[in-house]
């Protein structure tokens, strides 16, 4: 009797992930299926779910006669360099705060400095940035938009890699004090391999942000440096009417890396997008 | 050792010193240009010093009353609903064993998109030609709606899309927590012969109070600074239905280009993000 | 420990804040040796211009920055650069911006004090401020040297581009009007006609319809279901009723049904709004009666210029108001939209008042020279080349550019390549341009959420026109203080 009941119950709850999977995902599919359609089926309102004559026609266009690729190239370039510089600086920074010892009440201080950074609203800076870059001739270069990656990016990073080393448990990193071992070298040797995962999964997350950045990249980027999110936000106003396909095809190549990421690494992911409080 | 090791300075402050630079340098101009009369497409007007004008003007504007009114209504509905359907999703899902993972991914999907590629994907779906959630509509009968294109509806489709793209942040917080009850938990309560319902409130949610405090915090301030999504789709309109603080700031400084205004009224968004931020830090220290 | 905090945010702030504090300062650049070059007898214009320019350049490495739009109108200026380049020997490096990010751009550089193009191209919608710009070249003196022939180019032009000194800061580079697009097939099937003059009792004319009667009728006429299957899916008529976009609905009627007495919209020099009267009572209660009884495509709050033309191209709408470049694409028939060339579409005037002379409004596109260009001859040159009659042809063969020189418009070679232009030419005497205000942007706005609130019937037209009377002239306070 009780059998029976969990195996219904088990189906009900079967059927009911299915089905908010399907709402789920609904919209997405239909976003990416509309970068293989043209422009007049998705206008045509007896053609919804009608998805006769797929094409890669705007796919094609887009590569050859619309630098679609070099946008590609400036998100990826914008995004890796940010990364990598934000991880050269957080990580240290967050290996200070968790393991090196300093007053209790200036750790904490620290901690609030920067998470605080996060609460900022990127409209509050952006016009006297644009200025200072302007002055510094580093506006509409990718050099300026890392910069400005970097210095809005480091503060989560540094909190989240906080949160990780100071699980990394101290006994070990005491031990081989005691031996001669440097801050530096219990840093590199220690911390960083032990905290691998957690590592790995700020990397991704950060990667993440600055590949869906939009306001800032909107206003201090050319189209020599464009990224995707922006390109995809202009598109829309391209040639008098809204292209469907286009926005498709924009959208699918934003969720790549999510989707990637997301399939392979939710593991680490959860750990960061939760602030450390999924402990996996 | 009796002296105090600062060597922890040498690691800690190229980065603080590099966000302090950056973010905190510009924050000072604005602070100081908001008090300033500042137009920088419209140099007829001209470049003085005006004190706290722009901040009562602010405040008497009845644009920015009501800005801050659909922020707070678009915050609270959208975190309410994200809260309670995160809960249900994790409820079921914590009983299911096989392909949980591959689900939670999924899951992790919307998260993640860029927002802005969010609202486009909005303005796909809801629009009345080539939208899939009117398709349906005609297909059940149900009646036609104007989704983002109709003041009344407007702030509705943001809400839903919101709903949509973040269900899911509380949906795994919830079913880590979920995971962690003890089942002694529950034994107790089945010997006393307690029905489902009252397990949930007596003691599942009751356990699970940080990790909504968490969720409830971190989703209410991410919404409060809400702006890819309503600038992509409706800019604000119809008729400022979708006029929420982030967009209405925006418009101040990029369309009109009253930098001064516009310095204010981001002075004022700063002041109520640090507040509520203050609030979250408090609630995730202590859970550390 | 906060000592040192405090001292470091000290630092900060005295390094950056002065630095970024002082914005706008435009250094003044020599406009550099004019020399007396003539153009030789019957040297067409565009020859000239490259003769010069290429004297100009020769043994400089000369790179000629430009920011173009992402728009048709530039589309077909960047196939002819090459051509430019070839014959000059310089580079052109431009950059296409959309209307979006334009006017953020443009605004930020020319503040900037270091603007780093040397041609910018902008449009007339949002062009004012820009235009009482100190960072903008006086042309005059270049106007005087190299003549650009304004009388050439279609009426008022010349006054496009002056500021409010008189002096010619921009010179036009695009036009086009507010235009009506209709279903050939419906209104010529004599069929349809037939049953109109049965229904209405007189002849359906595509070119001569009236916004308070014909208009309507045909809206309603149109206004069906087509497949059979219980809902309505042909409308009768779009408009443009999206924020920023509704002002230019508002506009088209208003024109119409007011009596050309006061400067429209608003007063610039008295900083007031004075279109709350009953011209724009009656344009409004016209419109708003198609939309409350279904005569309108239900989603006509979000139609604006990026979307109307999905409407009329998938069939949604028997008739449609907007600019005339956004109806290029269905001038041939195409794959990408179902209604579209010359046996579906006709072009024609947007309809007029019983009674009145017929009114439409016109915009554009203009160019300027950033004053500290390095390079301002040879970039008035390019400019002088783009707009000589010549070019302007060439340009309006292609599709999608609308040019500026009566000659073309009056060429039946260029006529019969793209049928939208006959229609811009008709009534030319009742052309408006859009009013040079300062808080232009800023009324279309408020004019277009005023339209919203009347739609929804949140306000009654009264009302809603009385409050967006009061917003503008808040706005026009604004900018007249001290």
């Amino acid at each position: 009797m009780a059998m029976r009941r969990s195996k219904t119950a088990a189906g009900f709850r079967y059927l009911f992930i299915v089905v908010a999977l399907v709402i789920y995902l609904t919209p997405i599919f239909f976003q990416v299926i509309a970068g293989f359609r043209t422009t007049g089926a998705t206008y045509d309102p007896d053609k919804i779910v009608n998805f006769r004559g797929l094409t890669l026609e705007t796919w094609i266009d887009l590569i050859h006669h619309q630098n679609f690729l070099s946008y590609l190239r400036n998100s990826l370039v914008a995004s890796v360099s940010s990364t990598l510089i934000i991880m050269l600086f957080s990580i240290p920074a967050a290996f200070g705060l968790a393991k090196m010892p300093m007053g209790r009440k200036t750790r904490a201080n620290l901690s609030f400095e920067f998470l605080s950074m996060r609460m900022l609203p990127g409209i509050a800076v952006i016009i006297p940035i644009f200025v200072a870059f302007k002055r510094l001739g580093l506006l509409y270069t990718m050099q300026g938009l890392v910069l400005l990656y970097v210095v809005f990016n480091i503060p989560l990073a540094t909190w989240l890699l906080n949160g990780f080393f100071k699980e990394v448990s101290s006994e070990i990193g005491e031990a081989s004090r005691i031996d001669g071992c440097s801050y530096f070298e219990e840093l590199v040797r220690i911390v960083i391999p032990l905290s691998g995962p957690g590592l790995l999964s700020v990397t991704i997350l950060t990667f993440i942000f600055t590949w869906n950045e939009f306001m800032f990249a909107s206003v201090l980027t050319m189209s020599a440096i464009r990224t995707l999110p922006v390109w995809a936000a202009y598109t829309t106003q391209q040639h008098y009417i809204i292209s469907y396909p286009v926005l498709g095809i924009s959208f699918t190549v934003m969720i790549v890396p999510v989707v990637v990421f997301a399939l392979t690494m939710q593991r680490y992911l959860i750990r960061g997008l939760s602030f450390g409080a999924v402990k996996e | 050792m009796a002296k105090k090791d600062r060597t922890w300075m040498i690691y800690v402050f190229p980065a603080l010193l590099l966000v302090l630079l950056v973010g905190i340098g510009p924050l000072l101009y604005s602070l100081v240009v908001s008090t300033f009369q500042f137009n920088l497409a419209k140099l007829q007007i001209p470049f003085r010093f005006v004190g706290l004008r722009n901040y009562a003007r602010l405040f008497t504007d009845p644009g920015f009353w009501n800005s801050l009114g659909l922020t707070l209504l678009f915050v609270a509905v959208s975190v309410s609903i994200e809260l309670v359907l995160g809960t249900i999703l994790a409820l079921v899902l914590a009983e299911v064993e096989r392909g949980r993972s591959l689900f939670r991914s999924l899951f992790l999907i919307s998260m993640m998109i860029t927002p802005i590629a969010v609202g486009l994907m909005g303005r796909f779906i809801f629009s009345d030609v080539s939208g899939i959630v009117n398709w349906m509509f005609r297909l059940l009968g149900l009646p036609r709606i104007i989704w983002y294109g109709d003041p009344r509806f407007a702030l509705t489709t943001m809400i839903i899309l919101d709903v949509w793209e973040w269900s899911s942040f509380v949906f795994l917080l919830v079913l880590a927590g979920l995971m962690g009850i003890p089942p002694e938990f529950y034994e107790a309560a089945h010997v006393e012969g307690a029905g489902f319902l009252a397990r949930l409130f007596s003691i599942t949610l009751p356990t699970l109070r940080p990790m909504y405090v968490l969720a409830a915090l971190i989703r209410v301030i991410d919404a409060f600074k809400e702006f890819d999504k309503i600038y992509i789709m409706t800019k604000g309109g119809p008729n400022f239905a979708t006029d929420l603080f982030s967009i209405h700031n925006y418009m101040i400084a990029f369309k009109e280009f009253n930098i001064g205004m516009g310095s204010a009224m981001s002075i004022v968004f700063l002041a109520m993000m640090f507040g509520i931020g203050t609030l979250l830090v408090r609630v995730l220290t202590r859970e550390a | 420990m906060s000592r040192k905090k405090v001292v470091l945010l000290v630092l900060a702030a005295l390094v950056l804040v002065p630095l970024m504090l002082f914005v706008g300062c435009t250094k003044q650049q020599g406009s550099g040796g004019l020399s007396g070059y003539k153009p030789k007898s019957g040297e067409a214009m565009d020859v000239y211009a490259v003769r010069i320019a290429k004297e100009l350049a020769k043994g400089k490495d000369i790179t000629l920055r430009a920011i173009l739009t992402w728009d048709a109108p530039s589309e077909a200026l960047i196939k002819l650069i090459p051509k430019w380049e070839a014959a000059t020997g310089m580079k052109v490096k431009y950059e296409k911006l959309s209307t979006l990010e334009m006017e953020t751009k443009v605004n930020l550089e020319l503040s900037s004090g270091k603007p780093e193009y040397d041609i910018v191209q902008y449009d007339k919608y949002i062009y004012k401020p820009v235009l009482e710009n100190p960072g903008l070249l006086n042309l005059d003196p270049y106007i005087k040297k190299y003549d650009i022939d304004f009388a050439g180019m279609m009426t008022g032009m010349g006054e496009w581009g002056k500021a409010d000194d008189g002096s010619n800061r921009m010179l036009p580079f695009y036009w086009c009007t507010y235009t009506m697009v209709y279903r050939k097939d419906l209104f010529e099937d004599p069929k349809e006609k037939a049953a109109f003059q049965k229904k209405y009792g007189y002849e359906l004319d595509p070119d001569n319809l009236t916004f308070d009667k014909s208009y309507k009728d045909a809206a309603e006429f149109f206004t069906r279901d087509t497949n059979k299957d219980g809902k309505t899916d042909l409308w009768g008529t779009v408009e443009l009723f999206a924020p920023y976009a509704a002002g230019d609905a508002f506009m088209g009627r208003y024109l119409n049904y007011w009596n050309n007495d006061k400067p429209y919209l608003s007063d610039a020099a008295a900083g007031k709004a004075n279109f709350n009267d009953d011209a724009a009572k009656a344009a409004l209660k016209d419109a708003l009666d198609l939309v409350k009884k279904g005569y309108m495509v239900p989603e006509i709050l979000q139609t604006d210029w990026a979307s109307i033309l999905g409407v009329f191209g998938s069939g949604r709408a028997a008739m449609a108001l907007c600019y005339t470049p956004t109806w290029v694409a269905v001038q041939s028939p195409s794959s990408e939209f179902k209604v579209s060339g010359p046996e579906k579409v006709g072009f024609t005037h947007i309809p007029g008042v019983t009674g009145k002379p017929r009114s439409t409004i016109s915009s554009g596109w203009l160019s300027f020279i950033n004053k500290n260009s390095p390079i301002p001859e040879i970039a008035y040159l390019f400019l002088l080349w783009a707009g000589s009659p010549q070019i302007d042809k060439e340009l309006a063969m292609t599709t999608l550019h609308n040019p500026v020189r009566q000659s073309t418009y009056a060429d039946p070679e260029v006529l019969a390549a793209n049928p939208t232009f006959a229609a811009e030419a008709m009534h030319k005497e009742g052309q408006y341009a859009v009013p040079d205000h300062l808080i232009y942007a800023e009324e279309q706005l408020i004019l277009s959420n005023a339209m919203a609130a009347m739609v929804s019937g949140k306000m009654s037209i009264e009302a809603g026109l009385a409050e967006a009377e009061k917003q503008i002239n808040a706005k026009w306070a604004e900018v007249k203080q001290k």
